[in-house]
């Protein structure tokens, strides 16, 4: 295998990384866009979607399972998230510290919830068989280079997610409604936009999608109670980089931060390429602020 | 011959942490009625038609729209029920363009159609023709004046029964405020709509509204009817 080759192994890698990365980070955004809502328990939808995904394929006949799985981390998270919003989160509008501590407090619940159900192991989701081969590329100059079918497949329901969002957000009255609450909220109140439905469908959203990670996640690694924890991090980064609440600087930050660590690990180890992916955003909100998005203004448009 | 009322406070007391801003404040307006609302800066004005509108809640008192008690009622509520607002600072949504400031209304609120009724958008584009030729672009790039016609073009398209306007000439040259004069008299005689507006300048009060109240570090100092009293005998209470 060339050197060429392993490279752009890596960074296909990277990518497929990206694509959970995102689907991770877009319900974090959205709460913090929308809300102004830190929501420490949104790496246990993650998890929470894993182990439904893992239910499912247990369970559930052979044939309608994989979908099924998918569908039932979606709802399952999305659920979830609604009850999340419903009893916790809106009682605490206005109180960021409170609301961190709380969702951190349901965070570590999960966790431990998951742990007493499962065991501290992770348990593993195996991939239907159409899904297990790859596309291998022979001799030349990218011999050997391969292109496993199931980060294919995460690849393209990132893509889809992201499509479907846009076109809510641009193309639909909810999306309509969004954007006016995220400009002003008490004007789009005072016009008859039901803010609180908004944020509480857009909240939901959000860990549904998180769910929708989770059991892509489960297809190429295991479901531990705590693989939330490990995605987390990440998917706050992509965040802080793609500048609060913005769709395009989410997906573009995603991209950033899966390449960036997948192609550091090639010349360190995993933990370095973490160091140095942390100096890297510090290093960039430092030049940034506001991340890589930045709305443009009246004033910056009539210069 | 008393007409139906279209918002009546019933000693209404609004505080912001403890310090109390509103305190037993009892108003009436009519249907089809315009009204203003005087008072320094500071004196609570803004307040109260945050109040009106339901984006902040009393500590006591009522809130009636058209005799029905919408005190618990949450503003998008009360925006169905037909309050048009206009805020201080117009409240333009800066990266929705002209058309969706105009037509969130719609979007937002179940049972109504998904666009405007053809006939009010062209009542509205009548009354302000330079917002139909910005409707395509983006909120926050209009000027100052445009967007105050944007507000209350906005607010007149959910049909309002009241209009809650809070300084419309804030900022904005002598010509356009003629318009804007002129504008509110047309839609309150034309389409029977009760305005309460909170004006700065007497003159401009005096010059469309029928009654007025002066509020007084949150106490209703004066009333009148803008025919029988002369400006002059508010001036002292809004001098500084
Ligand atoms: N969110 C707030 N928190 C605390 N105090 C407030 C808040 N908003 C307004 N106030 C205070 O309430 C009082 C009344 O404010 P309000 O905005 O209603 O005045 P106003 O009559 O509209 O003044 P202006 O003519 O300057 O617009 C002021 O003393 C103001 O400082
Ligand atoms: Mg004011």
């Amino acid at each position: 295998m060339s050197e060429y080759a392993l490279l752009l192994g890596q960074l296909f890698n990277g990518i497929s990384v990206a694509s959970i990365l995102l689907l991770a980070a877009l319900g974090l955004a959205l709460s913090f866009g929308l809300m102004g809502v830190i929501n420490m328990s949104h790496g246990e939808m993650l998890m929470l979607g894993g182990y439904l995904s893992f239910l499912t394929l247990r369970f559930a006949p052979a044939r309608a399972a994989f979908a099924l799985a998918f569908v039932a981390a979606f709802f399952g998270a999305g659920v979830f998230g609604a009850l999340l919003e419903v009893t916790l989160i809106r009682r605490l509008y206005g109180r960021p510290l409170d609301t961190l501590l709380a969702t951190w407090g349901v965070s570590l619940a999960l966790q431990q919830a998951a742990r007493s159900i499962f065991g501290p192991i992770g348990v593993e989701v195996t991939a239907p068989k159409w899904l297990a081969g790859s596309i291998t590329v022979k001799g030349g100059a990218l011999g050997g280079l391969n292109f496993p079918f199931v980060r294919l497949f995460i690849i393209g329901l990132a893509v889809a997610v992201l499509v479907v969002m846009w076109a809510i957000i641009t193309r639909t009255r909810l999306g309509l409604c969004v954007r006016a609450v995220h400009q002003d909220r008490d004007m789009a109140e005072a016009l008859g936009v039901r803010t609180r439905l908004v944020d509480l469908v857009m909240f939901s959203l959000g860990t549904a999608i998180a769910g929708l990670a989770g059991a892509a996640l489960a297809l190429i690694a295991p479901v531990t109670p705590t693989v939330g924890q490990s995605y987390i991090v990440y998917a706050f980064m992509v965040v802080i980089l793609g500048g609060l609440g913005r769709l395009l600087g989410t997906l573009l930050a995603a991209v950033l931060v899966g390449l960036f660590s997948a192609s550091v690990q090639i010349f360190t180890s995993v933990s370095f390429a973490d160091v140095l992916l942390l100096t890297f955003v510090i290093a960039f909100i430092q030049l940034r602020p506001r991340g890589i998005m930045v709305v443009r203004t009246r004033a910056l448009e009539e210069a | 011959m008393t007409k139906r009322a279209a918002l009546e406070l019933e000693t209404l007391t609004v505080a912001y942490g403890s310090a109390c801003v509103l305190s037993d404040v009892s108003l009436r307006v009519a249907e089809g009625e315009l009204v203003a609302l005087l008072g320094r800066n500071g004196a609570g004005k803004t307040t109260l038609l945050r109040t009106v509108m339901g984006l902040h809640k009393p500590v006591a008192g009522r809130v009636l729209l058209g005799g029905e008690d919408v005190t618990s009622l949450p503003a998008s509520s009360r925006a169905s029920l037909g309050i048009g607002y206009v805020p201080q600072g117009r409240g333009i949504f800066p990266h929705l363009t002209v058309w969706e400031n105009l037509t969130i209304a719609y979007a937002a609120v179940r049972g109504r159609g998904r666009n405007p009724d053809p006939r009010m958008i062209q009542f509205v584009f009548e009354l302000f023709p330079a917002i139909y030729q910005l409707r395509h672009r983006k909120g926050g790039f209009l000027s100052g004046g445009e967007q105050q016609q944007l507000a209350i073009a906005r607010a007149l398209l959910t049909e309002p029964k009241l209009l809650l306007l809070d300084e419309p000439t804030e900022g904005i040259q002598p010509s356009v405020v003629q318009d804007i004069a002129q504008a509110l008299c047309h839609i309150g005689r034309t389409l029977n709509i009760a305005i309460m507006l909170v004006e700065q300048f007497l003159d401009f009060a005096w010059s469309i509204a029928d009654r007025f109240y002066v509020l007084q570090r949150g106490r209703l100092v004066a009333e009148g009817e803008t025919e029988k009293d002369a400006p002059q005998s508010v001036a002292h209470l809004l001098s500084v």
